[in-house]
């Protein structure tokens, strides 16, 4: 699972940088604005919606569901940075997910006279009365306004303006909230994306091992989704398919395959595995030919009395291949 | 055939022979299309330039990298894009040229990143297909030599970044290596 959160000055890539992070990690993209029309629309009047837009303080104010809207964001985050790959861009990710396991917090700079000078030709294009009711909070622009550069400075002070009153007094420029400090005026995307996935990893391990400890420390067993896995082996496909974004299920269904008599089940077939995107069962048989000769059979039964499912043994040497590449290689060559 | 201590599987002409016929099938369904196609490095490239020589068509091509942090055997293991695609795929009609396609994990993952890109269509031509050891479904439309479970090396594809520049496809034997 990949939680990243970037900040970045004023225009300094943040944005872009981070939407091609959220392709990168087949993430969730979550930017300022996306926090308000996800989570707050539902719960918010429009007169709420447009004070959320220009002031600070509607963050703090309680929503109809009888908490701030800071705080209804705040679950909501975490809920979801629980089940789904995101990358939050300038919207305080870094503060609502402080301390979420695993998370990884970036932060971009860039010389303020480069920032300065890119925002002044963006927003040039922005200049437009019609084009000015779709701005974000971090692209308000006074229509009156002739200079860009003013402008950039009126932007950087509502920046610090809207982090110091959510956040309550929390800097966004302070480096000790973040992971990795990285100048983007200097650094290209690439040498920045290397730099975030080492990171991404080193967290994803250490969310790993503070689990590990903690349940050493209690005694328990992992509360890891590999846990309900029967055996190594298909841990290790279970992994596999993580490796690769393939969504899959672990025995969802059973498949009654003989009756007797009196149409009671006597023998059933439960695939290992369900591949939701192929509609495909797989069943692992990394065990000596005479079990595998049983599961042929039961797959044969299968595939007569259920001709609309499709289910595939992956066997032993196939299973072995595969890791036996992919372990050879140290990449992925398939 | 064995040339140099090397079992060929595909001589450098039937090779040939076969991208030439491969291109021409392309050729023919992909008259009037937007032809984007899409080669993953390194070990499709030889087959990419042949290919892509005889194609009769207007089309633009891109590279793409793909590795992975970590490994398969540790659950912390994840799969990044180390080099990302430089075209605009969107609205275009994409066709994956992979060199050797096994179990189809790699080239799924390449194919629902590229779903992201709203391409209008994405299909596939690899050279080698393993079809025993496919485990998934993918949008393979060309097809140029059917193989077993045997390893190989040869016109793109390595042991150890070894063999890569061969002219034919032999199996791999690793004693060669030690």
């Amino acid at each position: 699972m990949a939680i990243i959160t970037v900040s970045s000055e004023v225009a300094a890539y943040g944005r872009e940088f981070s939407e091609r992070l959220a392709d990168r990690y087949f993430a969730e993209f979550i930017y300022r604005d996306d926090l308000v029309e996800r989570f707050i629309k539902p719960l918010a009047s429009e007169h709420e919606l447009y004070l959320l837009k220009i002031s600070p303080k509607q963050y703090l104010a309680e929503s109809s569901a009888g908490i701030s809207f800071y705080d209804y964001i705040y679950g909501a985050l975490h809920e979801l940075a629980s089940r789904a790959n995101l990358v939050l861009s300038d919207c305080g990710g870094q503060f609502y997910l402080a301390n979420f396991p695993g998370a990884t917090h970036i932060r971009l700079i860039a010389d303020r006279n480069f920032r300065r000078e890119r925002f002044k030709r963006r927003n040039e294009e922005l200049i437009s009365r019609e084009k000015y009711d779709n701005l974000t909070y971090r692209d308000l622009v006074y229509p009156a306004a002739s200079d860009f550069g003013e402008v950039f400075d009126q932007v950087e002070k509502l920046e610090r303006r809207f982090y110091n009153t959510v956040f309550k007094g929390q800097s966004e420029a302070e480096a000790t909230h973040y992971d990795a400090v990285l100048n983007s005026g200097r650094l290209s995307f690439e040498s920045m994306f290397k730099l975030v996935d080492e990171l991404v990893l080193e967290r994803q391990i250490q969310k790993e091992l503070e689990a590990y400890q903690s349940e050493e420390e209690t005694g328990q067993l992992r509360q890891a989704k590999y846990f309900e896995l029967k055996n190594e082996s298909e841990r290790e496909f279970a992994r596999l398919l993580d490796l690769y974004r393939i969504e899959w299920r672990y025995e969802p269904k059973t498949f009654p395959i003989d009756r007797d008599m009196q149409g009671r089940v006597t023998l059933a077939f439960s695939p290992d595995f369900y591949l939701p995107r192929f509609k495909l069962f797989i069943e692992l048989t990394t065990m000596k030919q005479s079990y595998v000769s049983i599961k042929k059979q039961k797959l044969k039964k299968l595939q007569e009395l259920y001709p609309d499912v499709r289910c595939k043994i992956v066997y032993k040497k196939d299973f072995e291949a595969l890791f036996k590449r992919f372990e050879a290689s140290g990449t992925i060559y398939d | 055939m064995i040339d140099g201590n090397y079992e060929i599987l595909f001589s450098q002409e039937s090779i040939s022979f076969r991208v030439s016929e491969l291109a021409a099938e392309i050729t023919r369904d992909y008259a009037k299309r937007d032809l984007v196609l899409v080669a993953m490095l390194k070990g499709s490239i030889y087959f990419m330039a042949d290919l892509t020589r005889e194609i009769d068509l207007p089309f633009a091509f891109d590279l793409i990298g793909i590795s992975s942090l970590g490994r398969a055997s540790q659950e912390t293991g994840i799969v990044r894009v180390t080099k990302d695609l430089g075209l605009d795929v969107t609205d275009k009609d994409v066709l994956i040229v992979e060199e050797i396609v096994r179990s189809g994990l790699t080239t799924n993952y390449l194919v629902q990143y590229l779903e992201k890109r709203a391409p209008r269509s994405i299909e596939l031509v690899t050279l080698l297909h393993s079809p025993e050891e496919q485990l998934i479904d993918l949008p393979l439309k060309y097809t140029g030599f059917e193989i077993g479970y045997e390893r190989v090396v040869g016109y793109g594809m390595d042991y150890r970044e070894q063999d890569r520049a061969l002219p034919f496809i032999a199996k791999l034997d690793e004693s060669r290596y030690l």
